[in-house]
């Protein structure tokens, strides 16, 4: 997935060893399904399959049904329908290989330039059979989990790590814990600071709640000398206008916090605050472009303490 | 033949004799005391010493504070030891700061310790809901639950922040 993991697991056994021992393996299994900058992975060929019907795994099977209830959460804001608008932004190789300017994989096409500045494919028509596993894509759209699958991969690992003793997994960001530290307390997690990332904006305290932050601090690139980020607002298919810099959310899942945090950085100050404080499960911050912090009500119930 | 004239050296000589004998113990006296006021006198030289060190730290403000805020624990010994009062003066109204100072970073524990809420925010805008911090807020506070006996805030075992997808 490109990016830094971390599982940690709060027992003292040969046992942990052996279970930390797996998790490279399970992502990178996960991986291996849910990538769409491999060729080989199961999501490209699913991209590849058309509109044909083509039955998944249960791996990509999960992480497309976390995705569709994340868009129903977002409010069709967080899709997994915006592949062609981030390719047409630039997105189309890696983010090491879209910052060293090495050429696209593809040329910018008109059509993908009218891709760029229309709203995402409606995630709607997508068909699934849940019994079956298929999936059938409507025509032209492809599928890219983005976030979801980081979200969904550190749920999965510390639920497994979880047979072992308490675990935290770190995907990226994307934090995951199974349950309290093995004395009952919480698990200190930092929230960075976007403008000095080597800075801590608060101490969290979670045993029983996930975290995710978005920004559009980390993932930027130039595109005709504008500034692009990769987080896009499917209702224009393009970059998110939006004064928030980064938003972090705690939820129950990372999957749910990593759905949020992307909302209410699309939705902006405002907008994703309200949307923020009317979802009791969730709690959060922004970073706005200037610097300024606002928190959500319900964040104090999370800060260390 | 002349009589011997008895002589008053011999009725005076007696007394002379005393006062010979008087001076001489007076003088053994002396030196006595001498010998003793010389073996008496260490026990009470390393009195002085002992108490130098610590009326000067007490007495002169300026070397305590520094001492003292970076070496609580030996502030800490400093006053604890009873013979100072009977040795030094009292403290007096220019070492109560470096006393204070020994406590000073006790409120700031105490205060620490006792907040319970985030970050102090500064101003409420658009929505009353809604707290605006302007600056990055302090250290987060040091935790309450009994399983950290620290005092203070942990490391963090990780840091959320945004990566790439």
């Amino acid at each position: 997935m490109g990016s830094r993991m971390l599982a940690a697991l709060d027992v003292d056994s040969t046992q942990a060893i052996a279970s930390l021992a797996q998790v490279p393996a399970w992502f990178e299994e996960w991986e291996g399904h849910l990538s769409r900058f491999r060729e080989d992975s199961e999501l490209s060929q699913l991209n590849r399959q058309g509109s044909a019907p083509k039955v998944v795994s249960p791996v990509l099977w999960a992480v497309l049904e976390a995705a569709c209830q994340g868009a129903r959460m977002s409010g069709g804001l967080v899709v997994p329908t915006v592949l062609p608008a981030l390719e047409a932004a630039g997105y189309d190789r890696t983010f090491e290989a879209v910052a060293a300017g090495q050429p696209a994989a593809m040329e910018v096409t008109a059509a993908s330039a009218a891709a760029s500045a229309s709203a995402a494919p409606d995630w709607r028509a997508i068909q699934r059979h849940a019994r079956s596993h298929t999936v059938r894509l409507p025509l032209g759209v492809r599928l890219d989990f983005g976030g979801i699958a980081k979200g969904w991969a550190a749920d999965q690992a510390a639920r497994r790590l979880a047979e072992t003793g308490p675990a935290l997994v770190d995907a990226g960001g994307d934090i995951a814990v199974s349950g309290p530290m093995a004395d009952g307390s919480c698990w200190p997690i930092g929230v960075a600071d976007p403008l000095v990332p080597e800075d801590q904006l608060y101490l969290l305290g979670l045993a029983n709640a996930c975290v995710a932050t978005s920004g559009r601090d980390y993932h930027r690139w130039q595109r005709g000398g504008v500034w692009q980020h990769h987080i896009l607002d499917p209702r224009t298919g393009q970059p998110a206008e939006t004064n928030v810099l980064s938003a972090t959310v705690i939820a129950p899942s990372a999957r749910e916090a990593e759905v949020a945090a992307k909302t209410v950085l699309i939705l902006g100050e405002q907008a994703g605050l309200e949307w923020l404080e009317a979802r009791p499960a969730l709690a959060g911050l922004v970073v706005l472009d200037g610097g300024q912090v606002i928190t959500s009500l319900r964040l104090p119930a999370y800060l260390w303490s | 033949m002349p009589p011997t004239r008895p002589s008053k050296k011999s009725e005076a000589g007696t007394p002379g004799l005393k006062v010979l004998i008087t001076a001489a113990s007076l003088a053994a006296t002396l030196g006595g005391w001498a010998m003793l006021s010389r073996q008496a006198a260490p026990p009470p030289t390393p009195a002085p010493p002992t108490a130098a060190p610590t009326a000067t730290v007490i007495q002169d403000p300026p070397t305590p504070t520094a001492r003292v805020l970076n070496l609580a624990p030996s502030a800490a010994l400093v006053l604890n030891l009873p013979p100072l009062p009977t040795l030094v003066q009292p403290p007096s109204a220019a070492t109560a700061p470096a006393n204070h100072s020994v406590v000073a970073n006790s409120p700031v524990q105490a205060s620490a310790a006792s907040d319970n809420n985030p970050p102090p925010v500064q101003q409420v805008v658009a929505q009353p809901t809604l707290r605006v911090v302007d600056v990055p807020p302090p250290p987060p506070p040091p935790p309450h639950q009994s399983n950290h006996s620290s005092g203070s805030a942990p490391a963090p075992v990780t840091t959320t922040k945004s990566s790439k997808p």
